[in-house]
C-alpha cells in the first residue's frame, strides 16, 4: 500500500513538472501569483545585496584605476574636445532638421519618456540573457517596452510584477531585433547568441548584402520596441559562406551587458502613471 | 503538534532560507563577477553537498524542491532546473553511498559530475520542450562552470554539511519521540 502511494505521488509529481515546463516553455508576458509574490518579496533583499556588490566592485575599480588615472584623464580630455566639436555640428543639423520638418509640416521630434531602473539581479543560469530591474507595474513598466542604456539598445521588457520587471537582453537566444546597417541603409535582423554574451548574430534581409567589418548597425524603428537610430553594435566578422550565396556576420554590441547597472525603459507618454519620483 | 512536527517545520524553514539566500547571492552578487563569462549556481553545489551525505533518493527529492524555488525566480522552463538538480543530486548521492563523502576529492568530483549532469539534463530538456539551445554552448560553458563551482565548493559545502546535520538531528528526534 505504501509503495503504491509513493508510485502515485511520484507520477503526479512528474505530471506536474512536465505541465509546468511545457506551460513556461512558451514566451509569456504574465507571471503566476506565486512567482510575483516571490519576486516582489525578494526585491528589497536583491536590491540591498546588489548595492553591496556594487560598492565592492566600485572600491576595486577605484583602487585599480588610480594607477592609470593620469593617462586616462589625458585621453578623456582629448575625447571631450572632439565630442564638443561634433556637438556644435549636431546642433546645427538639429536646427536645420527642425526647419525642414516645419517646412514639410511634420510634427516636431520629441524625446520619448523613459523610466530609469536599477539592475538588481542577473541571469540564474548561463543559457539565458535576462536581467531583473527594480521597477515594475506600479512605476508604469509594461511588457514589450524597449530598454536602452547610454551605449545603445539593451533589450525589451518581458514579465512584470508590481515591483520588478524582467528584461530579455539582445544577447538572449530568444531575442531578435530589426536593424539597419548605417552605411548602406540595408535592413538586417539582429539575433542573440547566448553565452558568453559578447556577440550578436547579424542576418541580412536583402539579396547580395553589402556588409563590411566595422559597419555600425542601429535599430530600424520598424517595431514598436525602439525608435529608429539607436546604436546596437559594430560588425566584427563577416562570413560569406560557401560560393558566396549567403552572408552571416557577427556583431559586437556597444553595451557591455555584464556591467549594466542602470537602464532606461522607453515608455509612451500615455502609459506613464502620474505618480512622481521617477 | 508534536515535537517532531515542529522540528520538521523548522528544518524546512531553514532549508528554504538557505536556498533563497543562495539564490540571492547568486543573482545579485556573484552574477556581477562572471569567470570566463560564466555565472555560478550555488544552489546546485549546495544540493550536491547535501546529497553526498543523505543518499541518492533523499538528496534528489530535496534538490528537486530547491530547484523549484530557483526556477520560480527564473520564470522560464519552470521545473527543468529542478529536474537537473534532482539528477545531479542522485548521482552525487550514489557516490556518497559507495565512496567516502567526507574526502575533499570525492566532494570535488561529485560537484564536477553534478554540474555536468545538471547542465546536460537542462539542455536536453529544453530541446525536448521545443526550446533548442546551441549545442556547442554546452562545451563552452561547462569548463568555466565546473571550475567556478569547484572554487566555491569549500564555501558552500560546510553549509550543506550543516543542513544535513540538522536533518539527521530531526530524524533522530522523530525516532526518540515515536519510540
Amino acid at each position: 500500500m505504501r509503495g503504491w502511494a509513493v508510485a502515485v505521488l511520484a507520477g503526479l509529481l512528474v505530471l506536474a513538472l512536465v505541465s509546468a515546463i511545457f506551460t513556461t516553455a512558451k514566451p509569456r508576458d504574465a507571471v503566476s501569483w506565486v512567482e510575483a509574490a516571490l519576486r516582489d518579496g525578494l526585491a528589497p533583499l536583491l536590491y540591498a545585496v546588489n548595492r553591496a556588490g556594487r560598492a565592492i566592485t566600485g572600491l576595486w575599480t577605484a583602487a585599480s584605476g588610480v594607477w592609470d588615472a593620469h593617462r586616462e584623464n589625458e585621453r578623456l580630455r582629448a575625447e571631450l574636445a572632439a565630442l564638443r566639436e561634433e556637438n556644435y555640428l549636431l546642433q546645427e543639423f538639429r536646427r536645420e532638421n527642425e526647419v525642414l520638418r516645419a517646412a514639410l509640416q511634420l510634427p516636431p521630434w520629441a524625446p520619448p519618456a523613459v523610466i530609469h531602473a536599477e539592475v538588481v539581479a542577473r541571469p540564474l543560469n548561463n543559457w539565458w540573457g535576462v536581467l531583473t530591474v527594480n521597477k515594475g507595474s506600479v512605476d508604469g513598466v509594461a511588457p514589450q517596452m524597449g530598454v536602452v542604456a547610454p551605449g545603445g539598445a539593451v533589450g525589451h521588457v518581458r514579465a512584470v510584477t508590481r515591483r520588478t520587471a524582467e528584461i530579455v537582453l539582445l544577447i538572449d537566444p530568444r531575442s531578435a531585433v530589426g536593424g539597419i546597417v548605417q552605411r548602406t541603409g540595408e535592413p538586417v535582423l539582429v539575433e542573440g547568441l547566448g553565452y558568453p554574451g559578447t556577440h550578436l548574430r547579424l542576418r541580412p534581409l536583402v539579396a547580395a548584402p553589402d556588409i563590411q567589418v566595422g559597419d555600425v548597425v542601429v535599430t530600424s524603428g520598424m517595431s514598436q520596441l525602439f525608435r529608429k537610430g539607436i546604436p546596437i553594435g559594430q560588425v566584427d566578422e563577416v562570413d560569406e559562406g560557401p560560393y558566396g550565396l549567403s552572408v552571416d556576420a557577427t556583431l559586437r554590441p556597444f553595451v557591455d551587458f555584464a556591467k549594466l547597472e542602470v537602464v532606461s525603459i522607453v515608455a509612451r507618454y500615455a502609459e506613464l502613471p502620474e505618480a512622481d519620483g521617477r | 503538534m508534536t515535537g517532531a512536527y515542529r522540528k520538521s517545520a523548522s528544518w524546512w524553514a531553514v532549508m528554504g532560507g538557505i536556498v533563497v539566500g543562495l539564490v540571492v547571492i547568486d543573482t545579485a552578487l556573484l552574477g556581477r563577477w562572471p569567470l570566463f563569462g560564466v555565472r555560478p549556481d550555488l544552489v546546485l553545489v549546495f544540493a550536491v553537498g547535501l546529497a553526498l551525505r543523505r543518499g541518492p533518493w533523499e538528496g534528489a527529492a530535496l534538490s528537486l524542491a530547491a530547484g523549484l524555488v530557483h526556477d520560480l525566480l527564473g520564470g522560464h522552463l519552470i521545473g527543468l532546473s529542478a529536474v537537473g538538480y534532482g539528477a545531479a543530486a542522485w548521482v552525487a548521492g550514489l557516490a556518497g553511498e559507495r565512496l567516502y563523502p567526507e574526502r575533499w576529492m570525492i566532494g570535488m568530483g561529485a560537484v564536477a559530475a553534478g554540474t555536468l549532469v545538471s547542465e546536460a539534463v537542462y539542455v536536453a530538456g529544453a530541446h525536448a520542450f521545443g526550446v533548442p539551445l546551441p549545442g556547442g554552448m554546452l562545451g563552452m560553458v561547462l569548463p568555466g562552470l565546473i571550475g567556478y563551482h569547484l572554487l566555491l565548493t569549500p564555501i558552500v559545502f560546510p553549509i550543506s554539511r550543516w543542513a544535513a546535520g540538522l536533518l539527521s538531528a530531526r530524524d533522530s528526534g522523530e525516532v526518540a519521540i515515536q519510540g
